[in-house]
């Protein structure tokens, strides 16, 4: 018995290695922050474009990445990393509070849907964990189930249950809404719909090519929701409700 | 009868006549000069000439209305038995001749009880210059038979004296008019104000009282006064006309004779229109210009560079020069945070004549926080009319220390400010080692750990399961307690193998032969040979049921010959009782069936 709860810890103590970087990647981090402090800011873009080539994946890099775009008035690529960055940690305040002014400086006004007080607060609820943390919720109070429930064959084998069962279906309730939560963010996580334009100007239209109808003009910045794709032309949809056909490389992903 | 009839109808009438009114106009000359005023004269008399309200003159062609004045008298007459009253009500109007030529004053009609009346058209023939007669007067210039003239004109005119007739807008300009006369002049009056339509006007000069000084103005001896003289300040560009000068002059004449004392005449006469041809500002003017047109100079001081928080400095700019001071603007004032500008004292100090002045503008400052700050460049730009250019004055910037103030505690009139953010901006970038924060859902080890959990409960059922049949087995209870026996007889026999003592072998014996009828499961207290002979039939290799046999054999021989027993036999023994010991445990016993 002994032995399986050592194989586990070793297990457990394995976990941060996941997060580990090449110290390569982390000395390149190094001269790209550097060069950012002396105001070298291309040549802190590409390095940083150079690490998030060999796969990282980390709030601060994007951030980082963001404000470096934003400094060489890409305001368009400024805003996507913002964006990237709050997908991978919803929870960077600093990204939140760069993505707000920078949105002030966007030719487009860009409105979000004013919600009521409840809605705001599990906004709010749904927005601060992310989902790595849920992930880390829901692993921990799975373990909490399975060790109740060993105690309730143990230890309360001979006696009353009542206790030991309270506390299993309580534990199975939170450890539904995390799962259902998870499940959610995974979803969303990998929709891959939002997108920011990094055109000066992007026009329109009401399908796929130019010869259609105009039907608005948008500019750098302005974030929009990819509904569906046909060659090199995508249907979005602007914060307001207006669709509208435009040429896809006028736009890009915030996918990671 | 008839006779009734007719007086009925003759008294008939003579109200309806008696109600009636009659409308006449006349002018006082038909022909006059450009520059003087006509009279024309509307009576209206009746018994009921004053319930009419003073006519309404319509545009006459070629003439301007300057006003008009009312007089009325009032007769009785007797007739048929009764008193008849006539009013006469006369509206005389003062009309400016605008150009000269041929001119009509058109019928003007007046309505009254539902009646028309019409005046009769006048024909007035309008000449250059005044065609006033000169007046006879004992005025000892007009002795001088060679200059003097038989026309009012020559010797009573207003002269006009302009700065620049061709100025730029805003620029200053005076007009200065002069009466010259050669009459006894004994009253003057404006007869209407100036209007200096497309003007701002300041006024530099209006007489208290009739003042004539004699001078000498082209061989002819005249009395001169100053009448009026302004500073304007054209608004707009191109052709304005400023309107004459009329002045109401009442002239002593000469008395006729020796009883008759001289009476006064009363006369119009007109200044000549002044006509500016007023130029626009050029394109190229610069973003902080207000308006402003003349020479200017512009100075400034700061009281103090070195203060402590909360202590007030003045810092005055002063504009002196030529220009409308009276319409200055200074620049806008840059906000500069922490220093409070109060609202600025602003004097202004104009010259008699209107134009050259200087404008002092003090803005009290109250530094708020500690530190190095620049007290603002206030510029100010103008035309100067003079270069034909735009100028831009600046003050310099002044720099000051603001050092840590003696009072800490505010006072209560001193209210507490809010801290504003003062600038807008990305935050700093993040210093930190990365971390490749991928998803956890999607690391193998998280599943893996998931499935363990999984795992772990129907593991532990099965482990109890199996622990509860365990447990029920009587022997099985004597195999877990064995190993605890052999334990405690070891222990014993390895304190007696450190002494090299004897009652080692004892203790092995009695600790092995223990725990071996406990694993082998036969009855307590067995003899050695027992033992052996249960090990065979559990299938314990031969080699070591002939060890064991040996061990027991020594135990015994140990037990009949106490200290036939080297050193080196105990240590040997020690070694050999461990290996069995080993051999032993490893060994699986089947539980029986």
């Amino acid at each position: 018995m002994n032995r399986y709860i050592a194989f586990i810890i070793l297990i457990l103590l394995a976990i941060p290695s996941l997060y580990a970087i090449d110290d390569n990647i982390d000395s390149l981090n190094q001269k790209a922050v550097k060069a950012y402090q002396d105001k070298e800011y291309q040549t802190a873009l590409s390095d940083f474009i150079r690490i998030e080539k060999q796969g990282v994946i980390d709030a601060n890099l994007f951030y980082n990445m963001g404000n470096c775009y934003f400094r060489l008035e890409q305001l368009g690529m400024s805003i996507l990393y913002y964006k990237k960055a709050l997908k991978v940690n919803p929870t960077h305040s600093l990204a939140k509070k760069n993505l707000d002014f920078a949105f002030t400086l966007t030719r487009d006004k860009i409105e979000s849907s004013d919600s009521g007080a409840l809605e705001k607060i599990l906004k709010n609820l749904y927005h601060s964990f992310s989902l790595n943390t849920l992930a880390l919720i829901s692993i921990i109070l799975f373990a909490l189930l399975v060790l109740l429930l060993i105690i309730m064959q143990t230890l309360y084998r001979f006696k009353d249950k009542s206790l030991p069962v309270f506390f299993i279906f309580l534990i199975i309730i939170f450890l539904a809404a995390t799962v259902i939560i998870t499940s959610m963010k995974y979803s969303a996580y990998h929709k891959n719909s939002d997108a920011v334009i990094i055109a000066l100007t992007a026009v329109g239209f009401s399908g796929p090519g130019a010869e259609y109808t105009r039907v608005f003009t948008i500019h750098e910045g302005m974030t929009c929701n990819i509904e569906d794709k046909n060659e090199n032309w995508v249907l979005i949809k602007l914060p307001n409700g207006i669709g509208g056909w435009i040429e896809s490389n006028l736009l890009k992903r915030v996918s990671l | 009868m008839k006779k009734f009839l007719c007086l009925f109808i003759i008294s008939l009438f003579s109200v309806v006549f008696a109600a009636d009114i009659e409308v006449d106009a006349y002018v006082n000359r038909t022909t006059i000069g450009v520059n003087d005023i006509l009279e024309y004269t509307i009576s209206i008399s009746g018994e009921n000439a004053d319930k009419i309200g003073t006519p309404e003159l319509p545009n006459i062609n070629g003439f301007r209305n300057g006003g008009v004045s009312t007089s009325s008298s009032s007769s009785y007459t007797y007739s048929g038995g009764k008193f008849n009253a006539s009013v006469t009500k006369e509206y005389v109007y003062s009309l400016i001749p605008q150009k000269t030529g041929r001119l009509t004053i058109p019928s003007i009609t007046l309505k009254y009880k539902k009646k028309s009346y019409k005046t009769r058209t006048i024909k007035i023939h309008v000449v250059q210059g005044s065609n006033e007669p000169a007046p006879k007067t004992s005025n000892s210039y007009s002795q001088q038979k060679d200059n003097s003239s038989e026309k009012l004109s020559d010797n009573l005119f207003i002269e006009v004296e302009v700065s620049d007739n061709t100025p730029y807008q805003n620029e200053p300009v005076t007009i200065k008019y002069t009466m010259y006369s050669r009459y006894n002049v004994t009253s003057l009056s404006f007869k209407e104000d100036q209007a200096y339509t497309g003007f701002w006007k300041e006024d530099v000069f209006t007489p208290s009282k009739i003042n004539f000084k004699r001078t000498n103005k082209n061989g002819v001896i005249f009395n001169r006064m100053v009448l009026k003289e302004v500073a304007l300040f054209p608004a707009l560009s191109g052709k304005v006309v400023v309107e004459p000068l009329a002045m109401s002059v009442d002239i002593q004449t000469n008395s006729r004779s020796f009883f008759s004392f001289g009476s006064s005449q009363t006369y119009t006469i007109k200044s000549k229109p002044v006509t500016f041809n007023i130029k626009s500002l050029p394109e190229n003017a610069p973003d902080n210009f207000t308006g402003a047109v003349g020479a200017f100079r512009m100075n400034s001081s700061i009281s103090e560079t070195e203060m402590k928080v909360g202590e007030p400095f003045t810092w005055s700019v002063t504009l002196t020069g030529k220009g409308n001071f009276n319409n200055l603007e200074l620049g806008k004032l840059p906000e500069v945070n922490h220093l409070r500008f109060f609202d600025p004292e602003t004097s202004t100090q104009v010259a008699n004549n209107k134009v050259s002045g200087s404008k002092t503008i003090s803005y009290l400052v109250m530094p708020q926080e500690v530190g190095t700050f620049q007290v603002p460049s206030l510029s100010f730009a103008y035309f100067d009319y003079q270069k034909k250019k735009y100028q831009t004055l600046k003050t310099p910037v002044y720099k000051i220390e603001v050092a840590e103030g003696d009072q800490k505690i505010l006072t209560s009139s001193t209210s507490q400010s809010i801290v504003s953010q003062e600038n807008f901006d990305i935050g700093f970038i993040v210093d930190s080692s990365l971390q490749n924060q991928s998803l956890l859902l999607h690391s193998p080890l998280y599943w893996f750990i998931v499935i363990l959990l999984f795992l772990a409960f129907p593991f532990t059922v099965i482990m109890q399961k199996r622990y509860d049949s365990l447990s029920s087995d009587q022997d099985y209870q004597r195999q877990k307690l064995a190993a605890k026996v052999l334990k405690k007889y070891l222990k014993l026999a390895d304190d007696h193998h450190k002494q090299g003592n004897q009652n080692f072998y004892s203790a092995v014996q009695s600790g092995l032969s223990s725990y071996l009828t406990d694993k082998l499961k036969i009855a307590k207290g067995s003899r050695i040979e027992d033992i052996i002979s249960a090990a065979v039939e559990k299938e314990i290799p031969e080699e070591l049921i002939f060890e064991l046999e040996m061990l027991f054999r020594k135990c015994n021989e140990a037990r009949f010959m106490p200290g036939g027993f080297s050193k080196e036999n105990i240590d040997n023994d020690y070694n050999k009782l461990q290996s069995i010991i080993s051999e032993l445990s490893k060994l699986k016993l089947r539980r029986k069936k």
